[in-house]
């Protein structure tokens, strides 16, 4: 079948909003869940904080699919990566894949770092705890080579059999999730909530707000907001989906991405988070995330397989993706080694659980990297021809690298991480891409017309 | 639809049932009755049901629809394949 790669999609090819609510809601029920949901207790947020943080950050997180990416990608209907080249030029595409690739793998690897908890459970080896960097026992490191080595061979291979058991177990996952939180908020309430109203309960005993536990960021409500905005900031405001949506008939479809998120994101999340808490409240000297143990504790042997599977038919597509960024980059060589490589290079990043347990901040670095790629593209469409200005310059030149857009991205990223870096203050990171957005705007903008200029007075000359 | 893919669906519903409603007994009852033991082994027989049943009328309706010609959004991985285009 013909994927449109470099063409617009046809109106026979175009898609009704069932497709849609299918695919979000399914893409965004992962793995990495059972890390997330715990880690907002760990980061000491408040009942009211939380949920009316994700509500807020999940509706803004659907609006932005439907206002920013889904208008573009029904007009345009081309694929992020085909419009990129147009706008940046082929060079400046594969170093966005390098970056794509890079980050694709410590996400893969933080997934692969999710599934071996499951076997810390059988095999009973020490396992990280919330503050650990290096992996700390044999059976840990065994474990996380295994199942690694294991999801990078069938991801090589090739991920179709993969994706279709991802859609098989999707139904059966969200029902696993919706019951972890069911579980987890009985035993609160045979512990501790009899003569409390869930309201109490909720603030008093699992979300009690306070102080973070030690290594953690505080979260308030704003951090809960732009977490859940931002987390998939690659998707929409940096226009990843815009290969998806070009599908949709209509540009309101986006809404779909709705299901996805007050699943995924909002549900899921919660479920994980009463889970953890009730362990802290059994035994607060037990602050390890370890989603294996979790599950085991609150649905057997049906939630150790809701951790394999969610960690392994996430982590499967994860490396695929970044094998093919990397391929991108390295054409010649096949894909079943660039991918195995990868997987590899994965399931390396996963052995180190550091980047698990501070999952909540390189989601929101992996997010922040790609965003001003988004602004670009953004301003490209809307704005340039307003300002009098060549859009997709790239290809109007013929260049393989668009300065402009460089410029827009890397001082952005400069600025952004300055910032973080500069004021000592990492929970900044959750925050700065929405003024970053801004900047990168006005950057592409300044730098296209100075660039256009000058391009103008060579050929005059 | 034929009986086998009917049944296989039918069975499917109640595994889904079979995860969802121990959670929701062990929930709202409030006698000690229920166990959370027996929950855990309800869900792992679903489980078990589910992975057995699903995929004969999942992937079957899959196919279906890839061999009907109906388009599909085409997986978001194989669309950043540089090198094919």
């Amino acid at each position: 079948m013909s994927e449109f790669e470099r063409e617009p999609v046809p109106q026979s090819s175009q898609l009704g909003f069932k497709s849609f609510l299918g695919m979000y809601a399914g893409e965004h029920c992962a793995g990495t869940e059972l890390m997330i949901g715990p880690l907002f207790v760990a980061a000491g947020v408040g009942a009211f904080d939380l949920i009316a943080g994700l509500f807020v950050g999940n509706l803004l997180a659907v609006l932005s699919w439907m206002f920013l990416t889904a208008p573009i990608a029904t007009r345009a209907r081309l694929t992020l990566y085909y419009q990129l080249e147009r706008i940046c030029g082929r060079q400046l595409v594969t170093i966005y894949n390098l970056a794509n690739g890079v980050m694709f793998c410590f996400l893969a690897g933080a997934m692969i770092t999710v599934s071996a908890t499951a076997a810390g459970v059988f095999f009973q080896f020490p396992m990280p705890e919330l503050n650990d960097v290096y992996p700390n026992s044999a059976g840990w490191v065994i474990s996380v080579l295994v199942i690694g080595l294991a999801i990078s061979l069938v991801a090589a291979l090739g991920y179709n059999a993969v994706a279709r058991f991802a859609n098989v177990a999707a139904p059966w996952m969200v029902l696993v999730f919706f019951v972890f939180g069911l579980i987890g908020l009985r035993e609160f309430i045979r512990a501790d909530g009899d003569d409390l109203s869930l309201w109490e309960l909720a603030s008093t005993k699992i979300w009690t707000g306070g102080d973070p536990l030690p290594g953690q960021v505080k979260f308030t409500f704003w951090h809960v907001t732009f977490f859940a905005w931002f987390c998939n900031m690659a998707m929409h405001i940096g226009m990843s989906d815009l290969s998806v949506l070009r599908f949709a008939k209509k540009p309101w479809y986006a809404v779909a991405s709705g299901a996805g998120m007050y699943v995924g994101h909002f549900m899921a999340w919660i479920a994980a988070s009463i889970l953890y808490a009730l362990q802290l409240s059994r035994d607060p000297s037990n602050d390890a995330v370890l989603p294996g143990p979790l599950a085991y504790e609150a649905a057997g042997i049906a939630g150790l397989c809701c951790v394999v599977i969610a960690g392994w038919t996430t982590a499967n597509p994860t490396i695929y993706r970044a094998g093919l960024a990397f391929q991108a980059v390295m054409p010649n060589v096949s894909r079943f080694k660039v991918t195995l490589a990868t997987g590899l290079l994965a399931t390396v990043a996963g052995l180190f659980p550091a980047i698990a347990m501070k999952l909540l901040g390189f989601v929101a670095l992996y997010g922040l990297i790609l965003m001003p790629i988004g602004a670009v593209v953004f301003v490209d469409f809307w704005l340039l021809k307003r300002f009098g200005l060549k859009s997709e310059y790239a290809a109007h030149r013929g260049i393989g690298f668009n300065v402009a857009a460089a410029i827009a991205w890397l001082a952005t990223l400069g600025v952004c991480v300055g910032i973080v870096i500069v004021l000592e203050r990492g929970d900044l990171l959750f925050f700065v891409a929405l003024p970053g957005w801004f900047l990168a705007s006005v950057l592409y903008v300044v730098s296209s017309m100075l660039l256009q200029r000058r391009d103008a007075h060579e050929s005059v000359a | 639809m034929n009986p086998l893919r009917s049944g296989a669906m039918a069975l499917s519903m109640l595994a889904l049932a079979g995860i969802l409603i121990p959670g929701l007994r062990y929930l709202f009852t409030d006698s000690d009755d229920v166990q959370l033991e027996n929950a855990k082994l309800i869900m792992t027989i679903a489980t078990f049901l589910w992975f057995v049943t699903a995929p004969i009328w999942m992937l079957r309706a899959t196919k279906a629809e890839d061999d009907s010609g109906a388009p599909v959004i085409p997986a978001k991985d194989e669309q950043t394949d540089m090198s094919a285009s």
